[in-house]
């Protein structure tokens, strides 16, 4: 009976038969691994909080056939503060559903965990949470190499402001008219471009500082979904929840 | 499969059932055949009513085999309180304690921001609807569970439920009986002692 200790973050966490879970999580010593808990969905375990989505916490794995398993656990940020507003939560999963989707399982990525916990303990604090996300998702699409390209057209290199830019994702940045193929590129004005570099170089705790218009802001959804949705092969689920609720609480 | 064609079916079926895999649909089938034939047909029997009558309460969305469930009917209840709650099992539990006169509202699921599950695949608009067709509904007490799921569920109805006037709770978290406090986590030590009470 092997046992092997991880710190680690919890992407997700699906039901397995009566009280068990599977957890999706990103470790600072393996990458992504997926594990199965068991028993945590009943009161008494003394495994539950700590395998809660988000929380990063320290786990003792024992190797198992098909799945390793959590022999122990023990939290050292839970983050409550993600829990009781719902846009942080729902960034908070966005996250999350990020690094779940652009990683491979058992790669280690010490800059991909770091930037995950910074983010989150951003996201417990912060008064703006899609500022953050946005700033996550430009940081880690850089970090995995993934970052679109914002400095000229991604073709030719020439001027792509004719008074405004176009983006494709396809192509991994802003484009030019005469070098757009005019297949499911995006809008993109001059500040929702300056906005992206300042996300990309900002202190994740002090991106609410950042004064963006509200156009700027639907510009770079539009830009880092379209980005995302190319990398991952498929629209994010928590961005599709946010937009529901949107909808609904409006 | 090396059997014929009514055992075959009779093992894929009970293969379809969530926890149970292939030997064990094999063992149930054998467990019907070899039975007397009253077990199997008592088990089809009850499978078949169970499907053709119950339904949704037309009030709360508890499964009832009537339009509506024994608890919406029950004239001694107080319909001023109602209790949202994720899962008809949830009533059951609530239930078992006894301490609880009000009425409930099932919701058949919890929002998930991992999964994508939205308000609309929720069963919170006849909640609302009954809040505006009944009047004197004084309290919503949110059940849901204490996990990222129920926690999103319970923030969104209380943005919802808030602006209609009417008083919104939340049940208690804190350290369920029998347990250590040595292996409580933060967020649970943090509940209980939030909502500590005094002896009297």
């Amino acid at each position: 009976m092997k046992l092997y200790r991880v710190q680690a973050i919890v992407l997700n966490s699906r039901e397995m038969r009566d009280a068990h879970r599977v957890l999706t999580l990103f470790s600072r010593e393996q990458g992504k691994l997926r594990v199965a808990a068991h028993g945590v969905d009943k009161p008494a375990s003394r495994k539950r909080g700590a395998v809660q989505p988000f929380c990063h916490s320290e786990f003792l794995l024992r190797c198992g056939r098909e799945l390793d398993s959590v022999s122990q656990c023990e939290g050292r940020d839970i983050f409550p503060g993600l829990r009781t507003n719902l846009q942080r939560m729902g960034y908070a999963a966005y996250v999350a559903e990020l690094v779940d989707g652009l990683t491979a399982d058992g790669e280690p990525n010490e800059n991909v965990f770091r930037l995950l916990l910074h983010t989150l303990r951003a996201l417990e604090k912060t008064g703006d949470a899609e500022l953050v996300a946005r700033g996550f998702t430009l940081r880690l699409l850089s970090v995995l190499g993934y970052m679109p390209h914002l400095n000229g057209c991604v073709d030719c290199g020439g001027e792509v402001f004719t008074p405004r830019a176009r983006f494709s994702a396809a192509a991994g940045g802003l484009i030019c008219p005469e070098c757009a193929p005019g297949i499911g590129e995006v809008d993109c004005g001059r500040e929702a471009v300056a906005a992206m570099k300042s996300l990309l170089s900002w202190d994740p705790c002090k991106i609410d500082r950042i004064r963006i218009s509200s156009r700027s802001r639907e510009e770079i959804r539009t830009v880092l979904d379209a980005c995302v949705q190319w990398h991952m092969e498929k629209r994010s689920r928590s961005m599709q929840f946010m937009e529901k609720l949107q909808t609904y609480l409006t | 499969m090396p059997y014929a064609g009514a055992v075959s079916r009779l093992i894929g079926e009970l293969a379809k059932l969530p926890g149970i895999g292939p030997k064990t649909a094999q063992r149930l089938a054998f467990f019907l055949l070899n039975a007397p034939p009253e077990v199997a047909e008592n088990l089809a029997g009850a499978i078949k009513e169970a499907r053709e009558k119950v339904r949704r309460c037309t009030v709360c969305g508890n499964l009832t085999d009537r339009e509506t469930c024994a608890i919406c009917a029950d004239q001694a209840r107080d319909k001023g309180i109602i209790c949202v709650v994720q899962d008809p099992r949830d009533v059951a539990a609530i239930e078992k304690y006894r301490g609880y006169r009000g009425v409930y509202h099932v919701l058949h699921g919890a929002l998930s921001p991992l999964a994508g599950v939205g308000p609309e695949e929720l069963n919170i608009k006849s909640l609302l609807a009954r809040l505006e067709r009944g009047a004197g509904v004084r309290e919503i007490i949110l059940a849901t569970n204490p996990d990222v799921e129920g926690d999103a569920t319970a923030l969104y109805l209380a943005r919802l439920l808030k602006p209609l006037g009417v008083k919104v709770t939340r049940i208690a978290h804190g350290l369920p009986v029998g347990a250590h406090v040595e292996y409580a986590d933060e967020i649970t030590l943090s509940k209980a002692m939030e909502g500590r009470v005094e002896i009297k």
